[in-house]
């Protein structure tokens, strides 16, 4: 019998669905506490929030500011306890409400988030959890907010308020850090479009044969890159638009290299600066559309494409170390997936990542060992690293996590577990990714490391995609309740958001993510490790608009 | 609180811009030992220099390291010792975070405390104590050396601090393609109200501008054409199309109160509709095709260059003489638009266009689908699914009753080396039961049935029915009736009703020693 022909490709979908009444709900909770905010900075719109409560409503009473839980250069953490007390009525509780930022600052709410993570219904009876972030002045509360709300047909009741333990974190100077960068690049670039216009912008301009990333995952490097002992700047576009180097002057300005050689087109996700001829000048190499491609620096910042390697055309993060001791750098490349059998298919499509919370069908990382003479030959296989080599890997590092001696690797995947891999000295290397901690489970993005703790064992901290949606319903019942416990919990370990993971040495890592306060650091990507206020502990900077400091006494 | 090991300072930060942020790239510019970082966006601006400002902060070191065999030892592990305190490490890297590299200045912060000692662990393992070293201020660590080197640093102030800001857009945008491609015959209703076609590749180029009788821009655009038209070449002839599918009186009165001296008309639905896939194909941000929107088609038929929003006809005049209809290298065509740069790939573009030939296709003209797949096979061979195209246009030539073409595309389709299973069966159903002798093949369609049945198992009764057919094609109806057997079974199994009829009918035929017609 004939087949009728029918023609169509799949599309992506996203890991959670919507629709579900909780959800619905959900967004209106949202919706109604964002009213709520105009209370607090005097602007309009707090009508909607007025109206929601009820008559009896009741809010707990938070406690004032103790003594500092921590302290460090520059600034102080205190913790916001609860009390006994409650107001009652809707008059009491929107007076209280009114005047509770006052309770931790003196100066005015300048910007209030309210983000519901968590959502349960129960007949009428609706039960959220929302985080709240408040700036006022040098003042930042952050908190986890319960509430409980009535439905009443189409309507919706607030019955109760209860902030929980909250923390506020204050800075003796105004802000951490500040804009600067048209001090710092050529005045052209004020106007330059390549630079000031965002990626849906260009991608309106760019046709998709030039493979305009639409995720804009595109990454930018700092490095010493013409030797004159100032570190410059190479900033990886999107397919159609050159990517960027600047030379640092002696003022400290920036100056764009016309000449460099590394004005390239193609997309371009990362870019390392890295000796790798051993001429003692800074080679590079680039993640392309076009294959992963090696420059050779012809000494002062001017470059001459040497080898390209042309089926590697969805590299994404690279991280080099001289792993086998043998003088020269080799380079571990993560490959987030490979052609599809669709065909040629345009970068920033993929393919269906299945199942979502452990996905078999990414890329194949590789490890190019450096034979010399610009010669790098993929080593994967011969050094045991086609271990569980079948993610959609986004980063990896190199540290010595063992302390033996030798550089280990950590590979952090998307839709699955991570990698580990223990170094043997340099022969071989020994998949331990079932060590504990390693797994983890997140929408891996991107790892720092570093000895959070100080006890001579380097810890990471790896950022992964924090999912409101993905907490809600992840944590209702409804969900997955035909499936097994096991998935449930996987799935919800996929929307939790940042990993920190403790090294323990020889028993491997332990997941101190929830303790840490790392874990909400909304849709994460780049996470970077290093002491921001100088009071010798490691803080976090994580790419999203999210900076978290340091530290305290017992870790 | 003691179990909570950082505190958030995000809107402290001054970092917590609405950006989707990437990459990071630490870098201590200033050399205060406040540590400054660069930021990657998707959005706009691409990138931002955040400068750490903290006014109170402890003491700090940053140490360089120098291999003998690196220049930079990644690998390479600091420990500074503090005075009465813990040990700090820090380990040079290359690649951290998500798609970045970082300054290879090695910072620590030291708090109030002093340096004891500072040791560095080379690549190959040995460590190195180095003697030198004081605090604020940066140092070079060189591979058996044992004293580091104080590195001075220029003194850099900020003049202002302005972040980035957006541009204003001008929407408008001239788009050359990297690649000429094959455009489809276009249906439309001519300014008589009589169906028209235009088939690119007749030998002259094509200016084809979608409007609407409505739209002020579009207005401003054709007049503007209008006015330049003397410039334009003589050979080059322009369209003008409303998309819209309706509004040919009002078309009529613009085009006339305007003297509008171009050939118009409106466009089929399903021509416009081709017109919108080709245009959201290469701009895949579009979600609709706004008016105006412009093609220019080279004289084989090849659409090179788009246009979203108003095209000045001086523009026009300009590409073409610039030499936009000729093949130029796609790097150069782009140059004119995109600014310097190179490009690593070369020619090596392709574009996934097999939904023109399937819209040509669910409109039943499957000779525009041939047509248009021989034109633009380059473009269409990688598709995973052209030999389910290639059989599907066959079977329509089978069905219309031409066998050649028929089996020209079924041949095609089956010399790729295809693995479809439903190519290899819907070729030999038609190779077994077609009711023109000149088509039927009976050890082909044996041939490829039986290979169909391999790639899916024989549990499917789709493909039984079909190797049956083939079996009493070839006059073998004992085997036949055995596969139908089978295939009987799996289809009450499943309960497909339809299936189940036909394959009845076929046990009463090969029982009759009769094959399928």
């Amino acid at each position: 019998m004939k087949i009728p022909v029918l023609l169509c490709l799949a599309s992506w979908s996203v890991a959670f669905g919507q629709g579900e009444q909780e959800e619905l709900w959900a967004s209106r909770v949202g919706e109604l506490w964002k009213s709520s905010t105009h209370i607090w900075d005097g602007t309009e719109g707090s009508d909607e929030f007025h109206q929601t409560l009820a008559d009896d409503v009741e809010m707990q009473t938070s406690g004032t500011s103790e003594d500092p839980i921590l302290k460090g250069a520059g600034f102080a953490v205190q913790s916001l306890p609860i009390a006994e007390k409650k107001h009652l009525g809707k008059k009491d509780v929107i007076e209280y409400f009114s005047a509770w930022p006052q309770l931790w600052a003196n100066s005015k709410v300048e910007r209030a988030k309210f983000k519901v993570v968590g959502v349960k219904l129960n007949d009428t009876v609706l039960e959220t959890e929302s985080l709240v972030s408040v700036l006022a002045g040098n003042h930042e509360y952050n908190g986890r907010w319960k509430s409980r709300w009535e439905i009443v047909g189409n309507d919706i009741h607030l019955k109760e308020i209860t902030p929980g333990v909250g923390q506020v974190t204050s800075l003796k100077s105004g802000r951490i850090f500040r804009d600067a960068t048209s001090t710092l690049l050529p005045q052209d670039c004020q106007n330059d479009p390549g630079l000031l216009r965002g990626n849906f912008e260009w991608r309106e301009r760019i046709p998709a044969m030039f493979e305009p990333d639409q995720f804009g995952e595109n990454g930018i490097s700092v490095a010493d890159v013409n030797g004159d002992g100032l570190e410059d700047v190479y900033l990886c576009q999107i397919g159609g638009l050159r990517n960027r180097l600047w030379f640092q002057g002696e003022s400290g300005t920036f100056e764009e290299a016309n000449s460099s050689g590394l004005d390239v087109l193609d997309n371009t996700t990362s870019a390392l600066f890295l000796d790798l001829d051993g001429d003692r000048d800074r080679d590079a190499v680039l993640a392309t559309a076009a294959g992963v491609v090696f420059f050779e620096n012809k000494g002062s910042g001017s470059f001459r494409q040497r080898e390209r390697l042309a089926t590697m055309r969805y590299g994404f993060g690279m991280a080099a170390c001289d792993f086998d001791r043998d003088g020269d750098l080799d380079l571990y490349i993560c490959q987030y997936h490979h052609q599809s059998s669709e065909g040629k298919e345009t970068r920033g499509t993929f393919p269906q990542p299945i199942p979502v919370h452990d996905a078999k069908n990414g890329g194949p990382n590789v490890l190019l060992r450096n034979e010399g003479a610009w010669v790098f030959r993929d080593a994967t296989a011969e050094l045991n690293l086609e271990e569980g080599n079948v993610r959609f890997s986004f980063a990896s590092l190199w540290e010595d996590f063992d302390n033996d001696g030798d550089q280990d690797l950590f590979v952090v995947n998307d839709f699955g577990p991570n990698n580990y891999y223990r170094n043997e000295g340099g022969e071989k290397f020994t998949d331990c990714s079932d060590s504990p901690g390693v797994r983890d489970g997140g929408f891996g993005m991107g790892l720092t490391a570093a000895d959070f703790d100080r006890d001579g064992l380097i810890d990471l901290h790896i950022s992964n995609m924090y999912s409101g949606a993905g907490n809600r319903i992840a944590r209702q019942d409804w969900f997955r309740s035909g499936k097994s416990e096991e998935l449930r919990t996987s799935l919800l370990q996929l929307a939790r958001g940042n990993t920190f993971l403790s090294n323990l040495g020889e028993k491997g890592f332990e997941d101190r993510s929830n303790e840490s306060g790392i874990a909400m650091g909304r849709w994460s990507w780049a996470s970077l490790a290093v002491d921001f206020n100088n009071d010798s502990f490691e803080d976090l900077l994580v790419a999203n608009g999210f900076v978290t400091g340091k530290e305290s006494d017992d870790l | 609180m003691g179990n909570r090991n950082f505190a958030t300072v995000s809107a402290l930060s001054g970092f917590d811009f609405l950006d989707d942020a990437r990459a990071l790239a630490l870098m201590d510019w200033d050399v205060d030992g406040r540590m400054d970082f660069w930021v990657s966006n998707r959005t706009a601006p691409r990138l931002r220099f955040m400068r750490n400002e903290l006014e109170k902060t402890g003491d700090w070191l940053q140490i360089g390291l120098e291999g003998g065999d690196l220049l930079d030892p990644f690998g390479a592990r600091v420990e500074v010792t503090l005075v009465n305190g813990p040990k700090l490490l820090s380990s040079l890297r290359a690649g951290e975070g998500f798609l970045g590299q970082s300054t290879r200045w090695l910072h620590f912060g030291l708090g109030e405390n002093s340096v004891e000692k500072v040791r560095v662990r080379w690549v190959d393992g040995t460590w190195e104590e180095f003697t030198g070293l004081g605090k604020n201020a940066r140092f070079l660590c060189r591979e058996g050396k044992g004293k580091a080197l104080p590195v001075s640093a220029s003194e850099k102030r900020l003049t202002s601090g302005q972040p980035f800001a957006k541009t204003s857009e001008n929407t408008s945008v001239f788009i050359p393609l990297p690649v000429a491609l094959p455009l489809p015959v276009l249906h439309y209703q001519n300014s008589d109200g009589a169906a028209a076609q235009i088939t690119p590749g007749q030998g002259k180029p094509i200016l084809i501008n979608l409007w609407d009788p409505t739209c002020a821009d579009c207005e401003t655009e054709l007049r503007d054409w209008k006015k330049e038209s003397a410039q334009f070449p003589a050979d080059l002839q322009v369209l003008a199309f409303i998309a819209s599918g309706g509004g040919r009186e009002e078309g009529a009165q613009f085009i006339s109160s305007h003297e509008l001296p171009f050939t118009w008309g409106v466009l089929t639905p399903d021509s416009a509709k081709l017109l919108a896939e080709i245009v959201q194909k290469n701009m895949s941000t579009l979600e609709a095709v706004p008016a105006p929107t412009s093609f220019l088609v080279n004289a084989q038929g090849d659409l090179v260059a788009l246009s979203i929003g108003i095209l000045p006809g001086k523009e026009v005049v300009d590409q073409l003489a610039k030499g936009i209809l000729t093949n130029v290298p796609n790097a150069q065509r782009m140059q004119t638009v995109f600014g310097r740069g190179q490009w690593v790939a070369g020619d090596e573009r392709w574009i996934d266009l097999i939904h023109i030939p399937i819209a040509s296709m669910k409109l039943g003209r499957h000779k525009e689908a041939a047509t248009y797949v021989r034109r633009a096979y380059s473009h269409l061979s990688h598709h995973k699914e052209i030999d389910r195209l290639l059989v599907w246009i066959g079977e329509s030539y089978l069905k219309e009753g031409n066998a050649t073409e028929g089996l020209k595309f079924f041949l095609n389709a089956l010399s790729n080396g295809t693995r479809d299973p439903l190519v290899m069966n819907n070729v030999a159903w038609e190779l077994a039961t077609h009711a023109d002798p000149k088509v039927r093949n009976g050890k082909l369609a044996l041939k490829w049935a039986l290979a169909a049945i391999q790639e899916v198992g024989d549990k499917d009764a789709t493909y039984l029915d079909t190797l049956a057919a083939s079996y009493a094609e070839n006059g073998q109806f004992k085997e036949a009736l055995q596969v139908v057997q089978r295939g009987l079974s799996i289809s009450q199994q499943e309960g497909q009703k339809h299936l189940n009829l036909g394959l009845l009918k076929a046990q009463k035929l090969y029982k009759a020693n009769k094959p399928m017609r």
